[in-house]
């Protein structure tokens, strides 16, 4: 993986591309500079200031010129654990009986994120289903598994890129199985993680890891195993902490 | 908007010589710190999702 906060077509392939071009040969030597940041963000599939928080993230590190120098990984946090399993609701019909909040109050909100993303350049649709989504961070941990933490990421982040486009259902079993077919998992194992047979352990161990950091919800950061701030931060606040945290990176390698 | 991915990021080369097994987690006992440390001065927390799924 790695990666992530993109946002486009062209930019996947272009992403896909330096995979593919800076896979070392076998007669190469591996040559290539470890990346001077590593972000670990905690985050859910159904989460909008994930969306959001990923999104600018993404946009400051274009900002920074930092392309090719920042190592995203996701890591799971259920921002529900009590969300039916059994049944798919609509999002707004959910947060009104569920969490006591008015209609009027869920549209406000979602109008309020919807601007921002939009401000962003980010689609954001207002109507999206819900339920528990532990299949989806299941099928994560699974892919981590057998095929890294890189590939891990790209299918999580895609997928939740997807559902706040509109494109995407994470509680479909057959269209997870299917991205999850093309992050290299089989349709076995896949299916068995999203049915809850396997990698619970695994899921619960990244929601431990961030609480003990700190964590009381999600998007939870942490930059170069250092640093840990929670929630969407203004662009802003990411480009200082890009910058200043590069910086540092670089001092370090200098003395080393 | 479709979406897209890695533009500005880059795989780490334990990606690149393999699946990395999933305990290359990052360190949850070692000490971290608030960002709030190093950037100091007006920094705040951004918006988040609580624990409880409520985004307000």
């Amino acid at each position: 993986m790695s990666q992530n906060t993109g946002n486009t077509e062209s930019d996947r392939t272009a992403a896909s591309s330096q995979k593919t071009e800076s896979a070392p040969s076998p007669s190469a030597p591996d040559t290539a500079p470890e990346p001077l940041i590593t972000v670990d963000v905690w985050t859910d599939v159904v989460c909008p200031w994930c969306y959001i928080g990923e999104s600018r993230l993404h946009d400051a590190i274009a900002a920074e010129g930092l392309e090719g120098q920042v190592h995203l990984r996701a890591h799971s946090f259920e921002l529900d654990p009590t969300s039916p399993t059994d049944t798919v609701r609509d999002n707004a019909d959910h947060l009104v009986e569920a969490k006591g909040l008015t209609l009027a109050k869920v549209r406000e909100m979602e109008a309020q994120i919807q601007e921002m993303a939009t401000e962003l350049g980010r689609e954001y649709v207002t109507e999206r289903p819900i339920a528990n989504t532990r299949g989806v961070h299941r099928v994560m941990q699974a892919i981590s598994a057998e095929h890294g933490e890189d590939a891990a990421t790209d299918f999580f982040l895609d997928l939740q890129r997807g559902y706040f486009t509109g494109t995407a259902n994470p509680f479909d079993a057959d269209a997870v199985t299917a991205r999850a077919g093309g992050a290299g998992l089989t349709e076995e194992v896949a299916r068995a993680a999203f049915a809850g047979r396997s990698h619970d352990d695994e899921v619960e161990t990244d929601v431990r890891n961030a609480v003990q950091m700190g964590a009381r919800g999600v998007p939870f950061f942490l930059f170069n195993d250092k640093y840990t701030a929670p929630g969407a931060l203004p662009l802003d606040a990411f480009r200082q902490a890009l910058r200043q945290i590069a910086d540092e990176a670089r001092a370090e390698r200098a003395q080393s | 908007m479709s979406e897209a991915s890695g533009r500005g990021t880059t795989s780490s080369s334990a990606a690149a010589d393999g699946p990395a097994p999933s305990t290359t987690e990052p360190q949850a006992t070692a000490p971290v710190a608030s960002l709030a440390s190093l950037l100091g001065g007006e920094f705040e927390n951004g918006a988040a999702c609580a624990a409880d799924g409520t985004c307000d």
